[in-house]
């Protein structure tokens, strides 16, 4: 779901920069409120953990394999706001170092990524968890639903491109398919393959947890001892 | 799906390899490592921007000639720089912007006739060579900065920027422990992968990913711990503090000037190309 650098116009990705910078701030404060002192290691292996997971091929059920963003699983672990924070550095890291995803794109992208799916997916996870359901099972629907809700917002980014910005004679000057075509496209890919192999991923680490008896770092659980525990 | 195991040791190698190779470059006697990492941050990321900002295809041919220039100055590999860009630029977006091109998707005058309904449109297919090119310009031009700017550099330029202290060194250190975490995830797949006889199914694959991804968070969560506890009796109080020397030298203002001189010329003249 990286948007590659030259996609999107400089005005949008200036736009969703400005967009991004009151949640970083937020997020920062937010996370070192419940952290104190311990907020930049916590925050800078959630971070590592990201970028490594993003890095394993998942087998998928039609025999070829897809990577896992594992924003959810963040969210769930170490919460909503600290998983923006690690994701987005996870996004920095890859994009400065190994250029995917663009540079100027990374406020689209860190939107995408790091704001809408680990958000959107605790939250359908906090619901479901609400109703005494199976966390695991709870973490893989909010995470198919997190991934796919990015999914939307990056095909919708995507889409305003042409509708925005063209030259005299008509043609694209960026990403040349309109929201009809962008949106289906994206959300085609996530809800077959990519929001399946994010779905299993997330559910099945969850149930690893759960099974080896480590169900204490999920967030919430030890959510309050985490801001008292020195 | 055998090889679900081998591609990630794969990919990870890779990641290793790409990041020795850049250190490698970084320590050479080229005109881009001469620069302060600041001044190249800063007139790069300006570059990309107007990379991004241009219109027509004679001015993005002309960026793309200037990257190319630089290239050969610093001394950077250029056949495995360019083997990485255009798979980047022209594979993967060509692929991406090939439907754009013809009638059904945009629309305009025929530039190639396939059938009697179906052709080439001449937006389409400018339109799907602007982006090729811009893509192109830009992925260049950040490779070109990472090629030639060591991480620890590039991150001190972001602090003149007036990014947070607490979010430089989140980034500094979660650079550090992606190495060490990603060492961990190759042997854990290198393990599996020397242990399998046989074909194993992509359930079990599955699980073992996700056995995986649980056991390295455990173990990054644990770590955590103890870089906390470590950074606690080193006498961690908190706050970040940073050493900033600042060098800026005749190489850099020239350095400005020519690109300054080089932007203004290419935005105001070349669009009327």
């Amino acid at each position: 779901m990286h948007i590659p650098e030259g996609y999107l116009s400089p005005q949008t990705c200036g736009v969703m920069g400005a967009v991004m910078l009151p949640i970083w701030a937020a997020a920062g404060k937010k996370v070192t409120k419940i952290l104190d002192k311990k907020n930049i290691p916590v925050m800078a292996m959630g971070a590592a953990f990201s970028f490594i997971i993003m890095m394993f091929n998942v087998p998928i059920p039609d025999g070829t394999t897809a990577h896992a963003i594992g924003a959810t699983l963040l969210a769930v672990t170490l919460g909503p706001w600290a998983a923006t924070v690690s994701v987005s550095i996870a996004l920095i890291i890859q994009s400065l170092l190994f250029g995917d995803g663009g540079v100027l794109a990374l406020g689209a992208n860190c939107f995408n990524m790091a704001f809408v799916a680990p958000f959107v997916g605790y939250f359908v996870y906090w619901l479901i968890v609400k109703f005494k359901a199976n966390k695991a099972i709870a973490a893989a629907i909010g995470s198919y639903i997190g991934i796919n809700c990015a999914a939307l917002a990056a095909g919708t980014e995507l889409g305003l491109q042409p509708l925005l910005f063209h030259a005299a004679n008509g043609s694209a000057l960026y990403f040349p398919y309109g929201l009809k075509l962008a949106i289906p496209a994206m959300l085609f890919a996530h809800l077959t393959i990519a929001g399946i192999a994010e779905a299993l991923v997330t559910g099945l680490v969850i149930f690893y947890l759960q099974r080896v008896g480590e169900e204490n770092i999920l967030y919430r659980a030890s959510g309050n001892l985490r801001g008292l525990e020195q | 799906m055998t090889n679900f195991a081998e591609k990630t040791i794969l990919d990870i190698q890779a990641i290793f390899s790409d990041l020795f190779y850049s250190e490698e470059t970084t320590r050479k006697k080229g005109l881009l490592q001469l620069l302060d990492s600041r001044v190249k941050i800063f007139s790069f990321l300006a570059l990309i921007i107007v990379a991004n900002l241009l219109r027509t295809i004679p001015a993005l041919a002309v960026i793309i000639g200037y990257i190319l220039l630089l290239t050969v100055a610093s001394r950077i590999p250029f056949i495995r720089c360019l083997r990485r860009v255009l798979t980047m630029a022209l594979l993967f977006t060509g692929v991406v912007v090939l439907p754009s091109v013809f009638n059904f998707v945009t629309p305009g005058e025929p530039l190639f006739h396939i059938s009697r309904s179906i052709y080439i449109s001449k937006p389409g297919f400018y339109g799907a060579i602007t982006l090729m090119l811009r893509s192109l310009a830009s992925i260049s031009l950040i490779y070109l900065l990472t090629f030639t700017t060591k991480w620890t550099e590039l991150l001190k330029a972001l602090k003149v920027i007036r990014i947070p202290a607490p979010f430089i060194a989140t980034l500094e250190m979660a650079h550090r422990y992606i190495f060490l975490g990603l060492e961990m995830a190759s042997n854990l797949f290198m393990a599996r992968k020397s242990r399998s006889l046989g074909k194993s199914t992509a359930k079990e694959g599955r699980r073992f990913v996700a056995n995986t991804t649980g056991n390295l968070l455990i173990r990054t969560t644990v770590m955590g711990d103890q870089i906390y506890q470590a950074m606690l009796s080193r006498g961690y109080t908190g706050e970040v503090e940073t050493l900033n020397p600042f060098h800026v030298g005749r190489a850099d203002y020239l350095w400005l000037i020519f690109n300054i001189a080089f932007v203004i010329l290419l935005l105001i003249r070349l669009p009327l190309l």
